[in-house]
């Protein structure tokens, strides 16, 4: 597999054991940009440890990740992940931040100006119809489905290439075909990467 | 969140505040911490200040021990010793004690100096009612061969002791088998009759209170407790000849007398002191009640004492906490650590802090930090270990650095924790600063620590109720804090 822009993430004989227990065996695989893939497995066959792979929160015990046919530079992880929206299973949001806190808390970091925040904030609560009047309200007061839908919009707030989602719709959606999941998928431009999702089996 | 430099600084100044400011010609008075002790360095101190001297007075310094070093470190100038611990407890030699010149020659490298007895002879002695001695007519201690049917009752110390009782038996063939008693209630059983004979200081008021006779001890077999002002050689002459003044004015019905007024009769140090001085004509001492500005200004340092020693436990053990969190070995090395600092008894945590810091403040602060290290260290590390792995995961995958990381999620996360193991650093160091009146560090545990030698409960109250006053305050002190700081859907469980 060569140097290929077209691919957004690419596995090259990955690796990776835990406790000697191996749970991914030399993987190749390419995801193209554009578009969204799932995957599908059971408990513990690997599907976190994939998507962590990209992110970096996981390194292989050989083998290499691609990103955009750029080898995955461990050394500049943080930038790397703000082009990166992360979204997990029971959403993960920070107790002690309020609604609007935990979705603008990276744009914040990265200097936006107010006014930008607030529209893209506005823009994805609409999107996600999620009530204006959650925004003041703390993580702990939140109903399981709208805690879904705002670590979605955390994930998408800086509007990332690439969003790597990890069973973040368990509680909100219960089909992750169902017609609300492929939307939030595709409606970034451009609508690329992998979302990574799991039925029960 | 407050800029860490801002605290950093006015911690600083803190410190700054409270490091001792050298005045020039001032002499420090020790003490040790029981009631004569109390008493001579008291009268010490009034016949320096006749004579026009500048005198702080570090009384109540917790032994021996800590006031030898406290004179060796130059942290006191003067307090009285008595010759035969010099010898055994301080030189350690062998056989009878030395006299004045032998002994000078054997603290002299030390840049120490032996001044005059002041008189009197506080060994041990053998006590018993006077009526019982003149209708038996026992006046000596070999007297007491010719008296098997005497209820004889010791102290546990003398009893067990090599020059206390086994010596004496031998020295003076005595057969008697004697019981154990706790010296405080030795001379109650004494005047009740339930006992006929017991051990006693030379001194003590109660020989004079109760009237009881001290047998002669006439074959020389106590060892001979002189007391005598231990000084620094540097000490000024004009202060050294003021002391000299005193030699030989206090015998033992004299200090007996003297130490009656104050345990038995309750006055304080300061006005026997001043009343002794006045009767032997070495000039008028003025006595002040000082009752409510000594609680005031023992409140402040105990405030300071303890203030610093938290803040410099926070400088070192929240950053300490942060670095170690991530490597799980490391932390609970640390931790370990910390915590066996905490096992060290506070007193003798305390006494090992003499050799490096001598005594007074400095090391106490320096003790106090040490054991408000654990609590806070504890519950730092804890508290970042414990969260959530998930919103930790979290923190990083949305592109968070580490210090973004520690700023935006971990530390307000960790926040109730860390608040909660500066408060119990917080109660604990008022607690533990009370011991420091041991060695010199003034504060709250000055009265408590007299009132303890004094058995006056009065003075113990005067140390006792500030410092638990103080540790309510705190608590509340805290409970606003972590209000203002604390989210209250952030407090679940914690109590």
């Amino acid at each position: 597999m060569g140097s290929d822009q077209s691919q957004a993430v690419e596995f090259e004989r990955i690796v990776k054991s835990y406790n000697d227990k191996p749970v991914i065996r030399g993987l190749s695989l390419a995801l193209p940009v554009n578009r969204t893939t799932a995957i599908v497995g059971e408990s513990g066959s690997g599907k976190s440890t994939l998507l962590q792979l990209i992110n970096g929160l996981i390194r292989p015990d050989s083998g290499s990740v691609r990103l955009q046919g750029k080898p995955l530079d461990y050394t500049r992880l943080p930038g790397m992940r703000r082009a990166m929206g992360y979204a997990v299973q029971g959403a993960g949001l920070f107790p002690h931040l309020t609604v609007r806190e935990n979705i603008t808390l990276v744009a914040r970091l990265e200097g936006w100006p107010a006014g930008k925040i607030a529209e893209r904030y506005n823009d994805l609560l609409g999107f996600f119809g999620l009530e204006d009047e959650l925004s003041a309200r703390y993580p702990h007061s939140l109903s399981g489905g709208q805690a879904q839908r705002v670590g979605l919009c955390r994930a998408m707030m800086l509007d990332p290439p690439l969003l790597l989602l990890d069973e973040p719709f368990s509680v909100w959606m219960p089909s992750p075909a169902s017609p609300s999941t492929r939307k939030c998928c595709d409606s970034r431009v451009p609508a690329t990467g992998p979302s990574c999702w799991s039925p029960m089996i | 969140m407050t800029d860490p430099r801002r605290i950093t600084a006015f911690l600083l100044l803190c410190l700054a505040c409270v490091m001792p400011v050298q005045g020039e010609d001032r002499i420090t008075v020790g003490s040790k911490n029981f009631n004569e002790g109390y008493l001579l360095g008291e009268i010490v101190a009034q016949m320096l200040e006749l004579e026009g001297f500048a005198v702080e007075r570090k009384f109540g310094l917790g032994g021996t021990l800590v006031c030898y070093e406290a004179l060796v470190n130059g942290a006191i100038d003067v307090y009285v010793e008595y010759t035969g611990t010099l010898a055994e407890a301080i030189l350690k030699l062998e056989g009878p004690a030395p006299d004045l010149d032998g002994l000078n020659a054997a603290v002299s490298d030390k840049g120490l100096q032996v001044l005059d007895s002041l008189g009197f002879n506080n060994t041990y002695a053998l006590a018993m009612r006077k009526d019982t001695a003149e209708a038996e007519g026992i006046s000596r201690i070999s007297d007491l061969a010719n008296h098997p049917e005497l209820k004889l009752a010791f102290s546990l110390e003398f009893l067990n002791r090599e020059d206390g009782w086994p010596g004496l038996a031998e020295t003076y063939n005595l057969a008697a088998k004697p019981a154990g008693i706790e010296h405080g209630l030795a001379y109650q059983a004494l005047v009740e009759g339930s006992i006929d004979i017991t051990d006693a200081y030379s001194t003590d008021g109660e020989l004079a209170r109760y009237s009881l006779a001290v047998l002669d001890d006439d074959r020389g077999y106590f060892p001979r407790y002189l007391a005598v002002p231990f000084v620094r050689a540097d000490f000024p002459a004009g202060a050294g000849e003021a002391i000299a003044r005193l030699a030989g004015r206090i015998d033992d019905d004299r200090m007996q007398e003297l130490n009656r007024m104050t345990t038995i009769d309750g006055r304080s140090f300061a006005e026997v002191a001043s009343g002794f001085l006045r009767a032997e004509g070495l000039g008028n001492t003025e006595v002040e009640d000082r009752l409510v500005s000594s609680i005031l200004g023992n409140t402040i340092t105990h405030l300071k004492l303890t203030a610093i020693a938290l803040a410099l436990g926070c400088l070192a053990g929240l950053p300490l906490g942060i670095i170690v969190f991530r490597n799980r070995p490391v932390a609970n090395l640390t931790v370990y650590l910390a915590g066996l600092l905490q096992t060290v008894p506070s007193i003798a945590l305390l006494a090992l802090m003499i050799p490096v810091f001598g005594i007074g403040v400095k090391p106490a602060i320096v003790a106090l930090f040490l054991y408000s290290l654990l609590p806070i260290l504890r519950n730092t590390v804890t508290a970042l270990i414990t969260i959530d792995p998930v919103l930790k995961r979290v923190a990083e995958a949305i592109g968070l650095t580490r210090r973004e990381q520690l700023r935006h999620v971990l530390l307000p996360m960790a926040l109730p924790n860390i608040l909660a193991g500066v408060r119990t650093a917080a109660v604990i160091s008022i607690g533990t600063a009370t011991l420091a009146a041991f060695i010199g560090a003034g504060g709250l545990g000055e009265p408590i620590v007299t009132g303890l030698a004094l058995n006056d409960t009065g003075l113990i109250l005067q140390g006792a109720l500030p410092a638990a006053g103080l540790a309510i305050l705190v608590e509340l002190l805290f409970e606003l804090l972590e209000r203002l700081l604390v989210k209250p859907h952030m407090l679940k469980g914690q109590i």
